[in-house]
């Protein structure tokens, strides 16, 4: 569904995305975890092209991004993109913003829209809240009309950009759960997260990246106990709180 | 001309420097807690903000000999360089009160904790703002603060109207004696663009040697 | 009392000039003319505002000359230039109403732009993302999403502004125009018993009517105002990033 390769990015002269390679299937939950500023945030939004590679192909199911003929705007409708900030507008309302790309991108007339709409704040948890605006909503909310927003386009992929990171503890629950149910119904996923009970649970697979190379790839039961690399074992000791041993294999 | 540019410059620099200490005076005043003070500061600023310039040149060449009393209106009056005295206590009243306004709000956003901590360490009201609270503020507004210092300014062109002898008054000379008055006014302009943007680049510069945050620029001043 | 009276007399004077009998004057001609000149330049200075904003150097460039150039002139200076150079080297006879008009207008298109510039980049940076990762093309994206919210942020500077260039009309007393200064002035030298109270008035005149609108902008600010300082940025053109037009060709596309 989604193949890396070779794909190298700078940012002026630092060296962002080093040589990644990485394919994920359709229906796969994958999850990135890694230190701040490893590249994480910027391999997810290569993979709408909201931010270019300088070097290297990226295909997402089967069109390459790369090519200039291709559409872009075609394939980010295709996938839907979750953030750190939920970055709902705020001069809409909650319905409003689920509505807005349907009516706009699809052509859906507002009557199609909003029963779509509806449904999708059903399914998120919050139908009685469709009229407010997101100031008046909670951290946990808002990041819901968000990952409904973006569902509202029914994507084939969708991107998560640490979606709990700027959440009260309490509230990060409400929204795992919604993703936890999404990657149940097979929608190809790929997670920034450093919330690793989730990871455990949902993911396939789980990838490391520090300093812009992805240094392991491995199952969840695999990485966190067992982690093959160094770094991915200091790593995991200390989010994870646990004192691991080097595994001398 | 070259009168008009100097004198231009005197007025400039005078109003400028007596409406910071004076605006100084008064943005401590407003945050005081002696209520009176208070309400005084912001009458003040209430009546030159919203009263334009030069209304205050005006009344301070023509009503305000008028008022004093007459012996001391007459010798006001007599005196040779008066229109450039009033120029200068009009000019500094209206900037004072942006000034002001400036610097309180630069004031209030100082975190309360760095007057708690200047309070603890022992420091009287007087010392806290020479010490702590003023430099910051100044670091702060720095950028508005010069925005309103160009403005003022350009303000001195407006003397002209109660006859101090500033450049555009200069020009206006040489428009009725000589008739040459485009090239008389080309020249001008471009002293005043040429000043402004200096003073401008100047402040960038500031700014980056204080390493205040360059996007407080494009921040509106608002009057 | 009857003094009292007969020194405010000349209210009507002051409030509207000649008119009925001759052309509109006083308060109410600062009002007409501030109101016309921030119309005019809204859209004009709109125009400069974006073109500030554009990646495309050459079109970017003309408009921060424009911009600065003007912002770093005097009113009272363009208002001469109007009044007393156009005209002749365009050759035709300006009204001294529309020279002041004009003049001031071209004055506050600079401002309006700047005004423009920092309501677009007040918004967040994430909400362009947001709309660009749901499939929207640029044009959708600014049109739904980014300007409604920066005009909703600018509302407040437009108000503080026209407060600003009520002040700025006081100028064109200087070329001759019957406004609430000029009023005051002619008073003052017909009937010097009144001069006073000339003054008075025209200080009053301006006093209400700034008070009144810096009011309704301090409420405006407290509903409307650019909030979010720390996501301020000095320009959305970064080389690499693509949510900008094709800056530099090649790589980027939107």
């Amino acid at each position: 569904m989604i193949k890396f390769v070779n794909v190298n990015k700078w940012f002026g002269h630092t060296h962002v995305l080093k040589n990644i390679n990485l394919e994920i299937s359709k229906g796969e939950v994958i999850v990135i975890c890694g230190p701040s500023g490893g590249g994480k945030s910027t391999l997810i939004r290569t993979i709408n092209k909201i931010e270019p590679i300088q070097q290297g192909e990226i295909v997402v199911d089967g069109i390459s991004l790369a090519n200039s003929k291709t559409d872009v705007t075609a394939i980010r409708a295709e996938i839907g993109m979750v953030f750190q900030h939920f970055n709902l507008y705020p001069h809409k309302t909650a319905l409003e913003n689920i509505m807005l790309a349907p009516m706009r991108v699809r052509g859906l007339n507002k009557k199609q829209a909003k029963e779509r709409a509806l449904r999708l704040m059903e399914r998120v948890g919050l139908a009685d809240k469709s009229d407010m605006y997101p100031i008046q909503l909670s951290g946990g909310e808002q990041q819901r009309v968000a990952i409904a927003r973006s569902l509202a386009m029914e994507p084939k992929i969708m991107l998560f950009d640490e979606p709990t990171s700027a959440l009260d503890p309490e509230l990060i629950s409400e929204v795992l759960d919604v993703m936890t149910s999404l990657a149940q119904e097979g929608i190809t996923m790929v997670i920034i997260t450093h919330e690793m009970g989730f990871a455990q649970r949902v993911a396939d697979r789980v990838v490391f990246i520090d300093k812009g190379e992805i240094l392991e790839v491995e199952k969840p039961s695999d990485i966190f106990v067992n982690p093959k690399h160094e770094r991915t074992m200091e790593f995991m000791s200390k989010i994870l709180h646990i004192p691991l041993s080097t595994n001398k294999k | 001309m070259i009168t008009g540019v100097k004198i231009t410059l005197l007025i400039a620099v005078v109003t400028s420097i007596l409406s910071l200490a004076l605006g100084t005076l008064v943005a401590v005043m407003r945050n005081s807690r002696i209520r009176p003070l208070r309400i005084a500061g912001r009458v003040y600023v209430e009546i030159f903000r919203n009263i334009p310039g030069l209304f205050w040149l005006l009344f301070f060449y023509f009503v305000f000999p008028e008022i004093l009393p007459s012996g001391l209106g007459d010798k006001l009056n007599a005196y040779i360089y008066y229109p450039i005295v009033a120029s200068i206590i009009a000019l500094t009243f209206d900037n004072t009160s942006y000034v002001s306004d400036i610097l309180r709000s630069g004031l209030r956003g100082i975190p309360p904790g760095q007057r708690e901590a200047a309070v603890s360490t022992g420091l009287s009201r007087v010392q806290q703002y020479q010490y702590v609270l003023l430099p910051q503020t100044f670091r702060k507004v720095l950028p508005p603060l010069g925005t309103r210092m160009i403005h003022n300014f350009k303000n001195t062109s407006l003397c002209m109207a109660i006859t101090a002898p500033e450049l555009m008054w200069a020009t206006q000379q040489i428009e009725s004696l000589t008739f040459r008055g485009l090239e008389a006014t080309t020249i001008a302009t471009v002293f005043y663009v040429g000043v402004a943007l200096c003073l401008g680049a100047v402040i960038i510069l500031l700014e980056k040697h204080y390493k205040i945050d360059i996007s407080s620029i494009t921040q509106m001043e608002t009057e | 009392m009857e003094l009292l009276l007969e020194q405010l007399s000349n209210w009507k004077f002051y409030l509207v000039g000649a008119f009925p009998i001759g052309p509109v004057g006083g308060l109410l001609l600062n009002i007409v003319i501030a109101i016309l000149c921030l119309t005019i330049s809204f859209f004009i200075g709109a125009i400069f505002g974006f073109g500030r904003l554009s990646c495309r150097k050459y079109i970017s460039y003309p408009c921060i000359v424009y911009i600065e150039a003007i912002r770093a002139t005097p009113a009272l200076l363009l208002v001469f230039w109007f009044f007393f150079f156009i005209p002749t080297i365009l050759g035709k006879n300006i009204s001294l109403f529309w020279s002041a008009v004009i003049s001031l207008s071209i004055y506050s298109t600079a401002y309006q732009a700047e005004i423009i510039r920092a309501g677009v980049l007040a918004v967040p940076k994430g909400q362009m993302e947001a709309a660009l990762s749901s499939g929207m093309t640029r044009f959708q994206a600014i049109r739904l999403v980014i300007l409604p919210q920066a005009f909703r942020m600018m509302i407040p500077s437009f108000v503080a502004f026209f407060v600003s260039l009520f002040k700025e009309t006081s100028v064109t007393y200087i070329i001759g125009i019957i406004e609430l200064v000029q009023t005051g002035i002619i008073v003052s030298q017909r009937q010097p018993d009144k001069m006073f109270a000339a003054y008075v008035c025209m200080a009053i005149g301006f006093w209400v009517i700034c008070y009144g609108m810096s009011h309704l902008a301090r409420r405006l600010e407290r509903r409307f105002g650019m909030y979010d300082l720390s996501s301020y940025r000095p320009t959305i053109c970064r080389k690499d990033l693509s949510l900008a037009p094709p800056c530099n060709g090649g790589k980027v596309t939107a």
